[in-house]
């Protein structure tokens, strides 16, 4: 499982670092020959690298398979799978949930205000990761933004609009 | 010695006084939570510190650092489980204290132990670093690219399991650099025509980026494979306290660690989770009993404590001299450094004495403090970093949020934090490790400047970098960087 999962992380990281030198081959088309020298051969260093990472897993598997230990591996490796499989795909979604709040948070921030928007993204993560004790300690959801107010707006000057502000 | 007295009586100021207490509070607490420790704990705290005096803001970093090294050490005694990796050898004997009803003995020699270490390592620093930052005045820009190439060899050591993705992660960091104006030609690179861009990719956001937002995005992962870690019943069994004969009878063990510690800190990219595991077994193998070690005795966790706390210091040398920070930890204070206008080098010890013999003079304070703080209050942040998830990490992402917004007031700045965040949480989820990206971002502009002024000195000779003698040696070293990055992985991997 672990091994598999190696394999399949290399080949898509190497997969996106393509197309980041693909980006940066591109970018630095219209730009100075000596500004264009660094981040050119950076590229083709990340590229060879992330190959070379794929063929090292791959010799490696080979050696391996033929010793006959990837064999039981691979048979380990389906039995996890089909028990583990749909609760673990569920599981990877949630922490992108936080993104999604985030978005939120950054809408909210000059439209609703920072406590509101950071009252919303604290609760909804709380909710989140266990909505039984996320009712049962709401207060945190208010607790956390106000010492932020208080650190960051109040202590330290900095611009925070605050949904309050509009009442007062 | 002016520089010295001057430092010294500069820590009794309240506001660095209250700093420093409030410091080793927060990094024993940061420490003694499992996942967290002193990169992350220090990470967290940079934003607050946009505003503060370096005079201030650096002895409270100084501070997080022991306390969260030494804070990882409770959770490895009441639980079990190390807070921080420089923690894992304690865990052997000072668990198997309180398995034993001895917590309050293995808690006291903990911090008795880390407190003799971190102090060691400190004067180390004050004794050392002074002299090798002379050096550093006869370089130019040759030996400036060779001497960031040795830093980026580092990335071998800090790449965890694999090199190959150190390396990459290394590189990734280095493109990241190039995001903004060149210094050297004035051009605008990968910026969008985004004014927020021009000065490249700013620090904080970024260190948040690197660790902290990704690590709220794996707690919530976590949390769905299992919940916080459940207090060890055997910690109400206190018993009593270490007596100071059984510490002066450890006082050769608790000397022996701190040097062993120290040297490995000075050596950049060994950190301390190796120093404790080498001052551990130095203990048992010096030890006239070393069949005792493992079934809880209070040297074990003496030997592992003093080594893991003395590694704060000596990593200081390399980093406050050349720039080259040693482990993790080290990376984020050089970030905290030039967000305050500090460079490494002669300048620190010129120009900014008096900001850099007051951290020096806090990186030994900081343990008195951590003495007194962790004496009496330890079983308390074991409990208080017993506090469920539910909390914590909605209380991380908005400190991680807002921090990223505090420098600039930017927030354009959040969405950095955010969508570079996500790519670190793919990138860690796909085992790639994240100082080496810190290391490379900081290393990047060094290394160009250097390698393109030193070829425009030599009219585009490459021989400047062999020919020049610290260029030669600084060669050898990155060289023999790489062999023992090797070597250590190789062994870690075999471990």
């Amino acid at each position: 499982m672990k091994e598999q999962s190696d394999i399949d992380g290399n080949i898509i990281s190497y997969l996106a670092f393509c197309g980041l030198t693909f980006f940066i081959l591109y970018q630095t088309s219209t730009m100075k020959p000596e500004s264009a020298l660094f981040p050119r051969m950076l590229s083709y260093i990340l590229l060879t690298l992330s190959l070379s990472l794929i063929l090292l897993k791959f010799f490696k598997d080979i050696s391996l398979f033929s010793r006959g230990r990837k064999i039981i591996s691979e048979e380990k490796m389906k039995i996890k799978k089909a028990t583990h499989k749909n609760k673990k795909i569920i599981h990877e979604i949630y922490p992108f949930f936080v993104i999604l709040f985030c978005i939120f948070f950054l809408w909210g921030y000059d439209r609703i205000g920072f406590d509101l928007s950071a009252f919303g993204i604290t609760f909804a993560t709380m909710i989140l990761i266990d909505h039984k004790e996320a009712f049962r300690k709401f207060y945190f959801a208010i607790i956390i933004p106000l010492i932020l107010i208080l650190i960051f707006n109040i202590g330290l000057g900095l611009r925070m609009p605050l949904f309050i502000e509009k009442f007062l | 010695m002016d520089y010295l007295l001057q430092s010294f009586l500069n820590l009794f100021n309240p506001s660095i006084f209250i700093f420093m207490v409030f410091g080793v509070s927060w990094g024993i607490f940061a420490g003694a939570l499992p996942g967290f420790g002193a990169t992350l704990g220090m990470a967290l705290l940079i934003p607050f510190t946009f505003g503060m005096h370096p005079n201030v803001a650096l002895p409270m970093l100084a501070a997080v650092y022991a306390g969260a090294i030494y804070g990882g050490g409770i959770t490895a005694i009441m639980v079990g489980v190390p807070g921080t990796s420089a923690a894992a050898a304690t865990v052997a004997d000072g668990f198997a204290m309180t398995r034993k009803g001895e917590s309050q003995k293995a808690l006291t020699t903990s911090v008795i132990a880390s407190a003799i270490g971190g102090i060691f390592g400190g004067i180390v620093l004050l004794l050392f670093a002074p002299m090798l930052a002379k050096i550093t005045v006869m370089f130019g820009p040759a030996e400036y690219f060779v001497l960031a190439i040795f830093g980026l060899t580092i990335i071998a050591s800090l790449a965890g399991r694999s090199i190959m993705k150190g390396l990459i992660a290394g590189v990734f960091g280095l493109l990241l650099s190039a995001v903004g104006i060149d210094v050297v030609a004035g051009a605008s690179r990968f910026t969008f025509n985004q004014m927020y861009l021009y000065d490249g990719i700013p620090l904080i956001p970024l260190i948040l980026a690197l660790f902290a937002f990704p690590r709220c995005m794996l707690m919530i992962r976590e949390t769905f494979k299992k919940k916080s870690v459940a207090l060890s019943e055997d910690i109400n069994k206190r018993g009593r306290s270490i007596s100071w004969r059984e510490i002066i009878e450890m006082r050769k063990t608790i000397l022996r660690s701190s040097i062993i510690g120290t040297i490995i800190g000075i050596i950049p990219g060994a950190g301390a989770n190796i120093a404790c595991w080498v001052g551990y077994s130095e203990a048992k193998r010096s030890s006239k009993t070393p069949e005792k070690f493992g079934m809880g005795i209070p040297e074990g966790v003496a030997a592992a404590e003093a080594a893991n706390n003395a590694v704060q210091g000596g990593s200081m040398v390399p980093l406050l001299t050349l720039g080259i920070p040693g482990n993790a930890a080290s990376a984020v204070m050089l970030g905290a450094l030039m967000i305050h206008g500090l460079i490494p080098g002669f300048q620190l010890f010129t120009k900014y004495a008096s900001i850099t013999y007051t951290y020096m003079m806090a990186v030994i304070f900081c343990n008195f403090l951590m003495l007194a703080i962790g004496f009496y209050a330890s079983r308390i942040f074991a409990k208080i970093a017993n506090v469920p998830l539910v909390i914590l990490t909605p209380a991380m992402l908005l400190v991680t949020l807002v921090g990223s917004f505090a420098t600039r007031q930017y927030l354009f700045d959040i969405w950095i934090t955010v969508i570079l965040g996500s790519v670190c949480y793919l990138m860690t989820l796909a085992k790639y490790p994240m100082p080496p990206i810190l290391l490379g971002v900081i290393l990047g502009p060094i290394s160009e400047c250097g390698f393109r002024r030193a070829l425009m000195i030599s009219h585009g000779d490459w021989t400047i970098f062999f020919t020049r003698p610290i260029c030669f040696f600084m060669i050898i070293l990155s060289i023999l960087s790489v062999y023992a990055g090797i070597k250590m992985n190789k062994k870690k991997i075999k471990g």
